[in-house]
């Protein structure tokens, strides 16, 4: 008997610790009974770390929960969004109930509104109680459940930032509301909704009116996102609304990539450490969270510099690479290289020298920096330029 | 100790019911080393059960499995796409290794081919062991490991029937070797390629070249489709991707919707369920495994029936629905339907009586079984 609590209980942790998913039960006094939930924590969750992460409500969790969990997964994979906690809502035969609307206004009501409020005021606390959460939320609704989630566009105090209305099936006047709510807020929200050529006709219809009225909106508050698939219906456009509106939620926060370094860092207008510094605040901003400056986005902002033969920006950066990197010898290089091109071959030399003291970068070794100290050695050799010692000295006492 | 019983067993079906991906660890001997997968069984998977399951291999598996799975979960739940077996196998450490071609003939060599051989001599086998799996077999890649999913095309005969590459990473003279094979085919294949505007440049060029190769092909037997997407990068591009290629693969699969019942079902010659039956035949012959009934095609049927008063279809079709969910209300209300459109409201009545007691399908509950019988019960004194 012993043997067989043993296996169960060695299944136990590895159904745990492998996959990721808990099957939560939340007993409630707005609804007066319990609630199932999924939820999945990101991989190698720390309870006792102070990183935040998002958290998003998918709502009819029962058949919503695994696509949006797997785009998560893809997306945190390459650091494409932070990582998340996702957290389903089982509804089953509530639904009805839980999406109950006054069919007028197309707002909760009776065991809507209690719904609703279990979500805001019992479920939402639970979670931040429980779990390291961040101040960002995104609601992912379909069907009933994407008009319901706009309920919460009308409270004072915004319970989500964001909202994913995947083919939502609008009631009463709440569609036209939701507009003029957009254009009112001074916080930043993101709006995305979706339909699709074969979607239910009456639906469908309401969504394009909508997304005129939406489209009208003017606020910067507001970031609005809209799609109209091709050749999907109103279940299969699903999975492919998740992918848009998660890409588009989460799109400041992904690494630097190719197109955003020609489009947006080359030329930008003023120096290249501000796009950098301006772009890591907007994300703690928005999402809450603090994300560090690699190495990696210094580098290739710097080849940015170089090929607009920015030497400001290229200090500036070395600048910046010296505050966030101390350790390693990235900071100091561009400092030396912007000093070499400006001609000043001295103050180039000693900051060269200064580098070989610290740790190598990830492209760039001590191997490296010794040649470049030997064919400054070779010009310095004809040369009797007069340098201002002064000036490496601030240069480096700012570190 | 009979609860603590009731209690593992709870825990092992509600483990099923929430298609739970299962970690597994494989002993290879090509490889010599142990190898990690992940598994999505589908919801209420029944080892006992005869029907199989299309098999879905996905390369990259640490990061490309869960999108699969999640999207496969999504659509077979609401019955656009079969239950599917997803097998992701994890690459991150031996990528590279695994991927490995010939700088001469571009084909796998040394570790590659002991890639290559761990799929198709270990890998497969020992799935087919485990699980229903059948013949069906679908295989996903993503850049490096999207161009050694063509490797398995090359074999005398394929062990994929369809193949879907993200963004490949195209080794050199793949392209016009995909186009030589993908011709020659003799059976059917699928096959789905995709970049997007924002792709990796050098990657995104060799897909446009290697698409304008494919997309020449006159053959009936390759089902080629091809996307190009707008405002999204290397990665984006996958999300977008996956639905698009579940849909093409599974297209014939798809319930009847309002095209199909216009252009085809409404016109059909012979009979409303002869049409279902050959489509439920042309299913099993193309993929290798049997459709179950859906209600939405049952729906179908019987208006198309109602339609062209086909009466006969119509008792057909009742009674296959009876032998097919004995529990369910449906049969009744087809039966129902039957005898009263032929005038006998007598046994019509007895069908929504007797179906009053059986289980509420999607579309038919007490309600309307009780609005079918009062109305059956007016016409008989009538």
């Amino acid at each position: 008997m012993r043997k067989t609590i043993l296996l169960v209980f060695t299944y136990l942790i590895f159904a745990f610790s492998t996959a990721q998913v808990t099957y939560k039960e939340i007993s409630s006094a707005s609804l007066n009974s319990e609630r199932k939930l999924k939820i999945k924590l990101p991989k190698n969750y720390n309870p006792d770390s102070d990183v935040k992460h998002p958290v998003i409500i998918v709502f009819d969790g029962d058949y919503l929960f695994e696509p949006v969990a797997g785009q998560v997964d893809f997306q945190t994979y390459f650091d494409d969004m932070p990582s998340s906690i996702v957290v389903g809502i089982m509804q089953g035969e509530d639904r009805f109930y839980d999406a109950y609307y006054d069919p007028a206004t197309g707002l909760p009501t009776e065991s809507g509104l209690r719904f609703h409020n279990f979500v805001s005021d019992e479920l939402l606390p639970y979670l931040d109680k429980e779990y390291n959460t961040s101040k960002f939320r995104v609601a992912v609704g379909h069907d009933r459940m994407g008009n319901f989630i706009n309920s919460y566009l009308f409270k004072e105090d915004l319970s989500f930032q964001a909202y994913v209305c995947i083919s939502p099936d609008f009631v009463g006047s709440l569609s036209s509301f939701v507009s003029k709510r957009l254009t009112l807020f001074k916080d930043d929200v993101f709006y995305y909704m979706a339909t699709s050529e074969k979607d239910m006709p009456q639906i469908r219809e309401n969504i394009l009116v909508t997304n005129d009225e939406i489209k009208a909106v003017d606020n910067k508050h507001l970031t609005y996102y809209f799609d109209d698939f091709n050749g999907e219906t109103h279940y299969t456009l699903v999975t492919s609304a998740i992918s848009r509106s998660f890409d588009k939620i989460f799109d400041i926060y992904t690494p630097l990539r190719e197109k955003e370094l020609e489009e947006k860092v080359l030329p930008y207008e003023g120096t290249l450490d501000q796009y950098l510094v301006d772009r890591y605040n907007r994300i703690e901003k928005l999402f809450g969270i603090e994300k560090e400056i690699s190495e990696e986005e210094l580098e290739k902002v710097a080849k940015i510099a170089e090929q607009r033969e920015d030497l400001q920006s290229l200090y500036k950066l070395g600048k910046l690479a010296n505050k966030l990197h101390p350790e390693t010898l990235l900071g100091t290089y561009y400092l030396a290289q912007s000093a070499e091109r400006l001609g000043k071959t001295k103050k180039a030399k000693k900051l060269y020298e200064s580098a070989l003291v610290l740790e190598d970068a990830l492209n760039i070794d001590k191997e490296y920096i010794a040649t470049k100290i030997e064919e400054l050695n070779v010009v310095l050799v004809d040369l009797d330029d007069d340098i201002d010692d002064e000036e490496i000295e601030e240069d480096n006492e700012e570190k | 100790m009979k609860n603590f019983y009731s209690l593992v067993i709870v825990f092992f079906i509600v483990l099923n019911i929430q298609a739970q991906a299962i970690y597994k660890t494989i002993d290879s001997e090509r490889l010599g080393e142990k190898r990690e997968l992940k598994i999505q069984l589908p919801r209420n998977y029944d080892p006992d059960e005869k029907q199989s399951y299309p098999l879905i291999i996905v390369l990259d598996g640490d990061y490309l499995f869960e999108p699969v799975a999640g999207n496969i979960d999504y659509q077979s739940y609401w019955e656009d796409i079969p239950d599917c077996i997803v097998v992701g196998i994890n690459q991150a450490d031996t990528r590279s290794n695994d991927l490995f071609y010939d700088t001469e003939s571009y084909f796998p060599k040394d570790s590659g081919a002991q890639f290559y051989e761990f799929i198709s001599a270990e890998l497969l086998p020992y799935v087919e062991k485990n699980y229903k799996a059948s013949n069906f077999r679908i295989i996903f890649g993503h850049d490096l490991s999207a161009n050694f999913i063509n490797y398995f095309l090359f074999k005398d005969s394929p062990l994929f029937r369809a193949y879907v590459a993200f963004s490949p990473e195209l080794a050199p003279e793949m392209g016009t070797r995909l186009q030589q094979r993908l011709s020659e085919m003799t059976q059917e294949v699928f096959y789905y390629m995709a970049t997007s505007d924002a792709d990796i440049k050098t990657l995104r060029a060799s897909t446009l070249e290697t698409n304008a190769l494919i997309s020449t092909i006159e053959n009936d037997q390759l089902l080629y489709k091809f996307d190009d997407f707008d405002d999204a990068n290397h990665y984006a591009l996958v999300g977008r991707g996956i639905p698009k290629a579940l849909n093409e693969i599974f297209g014939l699969f798809k319930p009847i919707n309002a095209k199909e019942y216009k252009e085809k079902l409404l016109p059909y010659e012979g009979l409303s369920f002869d049409y279902l039956i050959k489509k439920y035949e042309d299913i099993e012959h193309f993929y290798g495994f049997e459709k179950k009934l859906i209600e939405n095609d049952i729906r179908a049927i019987a208006a198309a029936s109602n339609k062209k008063e086909d009466l006969e279809s119509l008792e057909k079709l009742a009674k296959l629905v009876k032998k097919e969910f004995p529990d369910s209300m449906l049969g009744a209300y087809y039966l129902g339907m039957y005898y009263e459109k032929e005038g006998n409201y007598k046994k019509a009545l007895l069908q929504y009586k007797g179906g009053l007691l059986l289980q509420p399908s999607q579309s038919v509950d007490k309600e309307i079984m009780l609005e079918k019988m009062y109305d059956a019960e007016e016409a008989l004194n009538n």
